[in-house]
């Protein structure tokens, strides 16, 4: 019994050594060279995700990089929950949204866009071999459909079922979580943008296809500051203009979205 | 403050279900978690060893995790296997998650219950001549269930609070309702304050219960160790 407790006092010196020693690894942030924090939700291929290695690639990274090179500052990447972006930028938990977030007048009085950089479209994942949905028209009140809670795409869901067009929607925190359920068989479909559904697409191949929605958001999809950052906001506009007048713009839409 | 009401409200919506599911948790976990406490008690190896193992995997792991197991992994790792399964509703896989784990939670409650019942009345009736399921039925598991009563509704607010687990697997119930608002409107603040004030209003006046049930019921309990020593103690002049 007296081993055992003086086994536990070892243990515990060396716990709180290490938690010591590993707080004051943290690198500093050196002062001429600002770091922010750039918040995203990594399931919405190609703009975020992550590649086989675990590391988080995609669009909105290499623009914000490009971004961040030619402003002149060095940024960090957190991936959180997509309903949480909002909240956690309006609670200084991060400086820049960069989650494809489209410009949404709801949106808009809780945070600055930039300009916007890309506009995408709405589409329908089904099940392979599903042959009752071929168009947009072919949903029926019957038909349960799953977006990721708080994008556009969920609100067009939700649109769909007020109208009465749709029995009901399945919420997910993610979109992988929607495409899992329609490989399942859970749900009828999952309605997501269109550049994301060819990823998954890709991502499946043989699991899933894709019903074509032909219709485009309302506006485009751009990034976030804090409401009255306008420093920050500035500069993500200004590295935008040069980055789209350099050309680095169009090679990374090239690399990402044919 | 009308938008923290606003957030109560919301949350409100979700209780229903809440309530649904940790009622059928509870009722499941108690047939469920009886059999397992018998089996964990009897005198066959096998039984025995079964009911452990089965107590012992659903105590340590989190129910998120059966819960993601249950709702996507085993559609899934059927499907896989050529079979065509799908559970059409998901709320069924969060009901028979939350049955399942309340059941390894009860049956340890019940087995405490079952076991402290004094081994002189078991004795007892034995010699009575009654048989070992007439001691269980008439004797032993009455007793018990009165013993474990508080322990069981501590176990129901304990479910009531882990059903916000299964916002994660589809089911709208208050911390869903919660989240979906936010989504919507961002209202962080307000929604999930609002989720923990119905919480709250369910579980603080079940947590009262359990201490106004704990004294009553103790009450009437055989008289304790000490006193009975004192009273001997006392004739002892004799």
């Amino acid at each position: 019994m007296k081993n055992l407790k003086k086994f536990l006092c070892v243990v515990l010196v060396l716990v709180m050594i290490f938690s010591i020693a590993a707080c004051g690894k943290k690198e500093e942030p050196k002062d001429d060279v600002k770091t922010y924090t750039v918040l995203t939700e990594a399931t919405y291929p190609p703009f975020e995700s992550y590649d086989t290695d675990g590391k988080l690639v995609g669009v909105d990274i290499d623009l914000i990089e490009a971004i961040a090179e030619d402003q002149g500052f060095k940024v960090v990447w957190q991936d959180i929950a997509f309903d949480s972006l909002i909240p956690a930028i309006q609670s200084d938990q991060g400086d820049i949204i960069a989650a494809f977030m489209v410009k949404t007048p709801v949106r808009m009085e809780k945070v600055d866009f930039t300009e916007g950089y890309y506009t995408g479209g709405y589409s329908l994942i089904v099940k392979e071999g599903n042959d009752k949905i071929k168009s947009i028209d072919d949903l029926t009140p019957d038909m349960v459909v799953a977006s990721q809670m708080g994008t556009v795409e969920w609100n067009k869901a939700n649109e769909l079922k007020e109208a009465g067009k749709i029995k009901d929607v399945i919420s997910n925190n993610d979109f992988v979580t929607c495409v899992m359920q329609t490989i399942n068989g859970e749900i009828d479909a999952t309605l997501v943008g269109v550049i994301t559904s060819k990823a998954y697409l890709a991502k499946f191949p043989g699991k899933i296809k894709l019903v074509d929605f032909e219709e485009s958001t309302d506006a485009p999809s751009a990034f976030a500051v804090k409401k009255g950052n306008t420093e920050l906001l500035n500069m993500l506009d200004e590295g935008l203009k040069h980055i789209k007048e350099n050309g680095k713009y169009d090679e990374i839409i090239l690399k990402w979205v044919d | 403050m009308a938008i923290y009401l606003k957030g109560v409200m919301v949350a409100l919506k979700g209780l229903p279900r809440t309530l649904q599911v940790s009622a059928f948790a509870l009722v499941v976990g108690i047939v469920l978690g009886l059999f397992l406490a018998l089996a964990k008690m009897s005198g066959s190896k096998v039984l025995k060893v079964l009911a452990s193992v089965y107590i012992e995997v659903i105590r340590s792991t989190p129910m998120i995790a059966q819960a993601l197991i249950m709702a996507y992994g085993v559609p899934m790792i059927l499907q896989s296997k050529g079979i065509n399964f799908k559970w059409g509703n998901l709320l069924i896989p969060a009901l028979i998650v939350c049955g399942l784990n309340s059941a390894a939670y009860m049956a340890e409650v019940i087995r405490s219950g079952i076991q402290a019942i004094d081994k002189g009345q078991i004795e007892a009736a034995h010699s009575l001549g009654m048989s070992k399921r007439q001691v269980n039925m008439l004797i032993v598991l009455p007793q018990a269930f009165k013993i474990v009563i508080p322990a069981l509704v501590n176990e129901l607010v304990t479910l009531i609070k882990e059903t916000s687990i299964l916002a994660y697997v589809g089911v709208v119930e208050v911390i869903r309702s919660a989240q979906l608002w936010n989504a919507t409107t961002f209202e962080t603040f307000p929604a999930y304050v609002g989720a923990a004030v119905v919480y709250f209003i369910v579980c603080f006046p079940m947590s009262k219960g359990v201490q106004y049930l704990e004294k009553r019921l103790s009450a009437d309990k055989p008289v304790k160790k000490s006193e009975t020593e004192k009273s001997e103690g006392k004739g002892g002049i004799r």
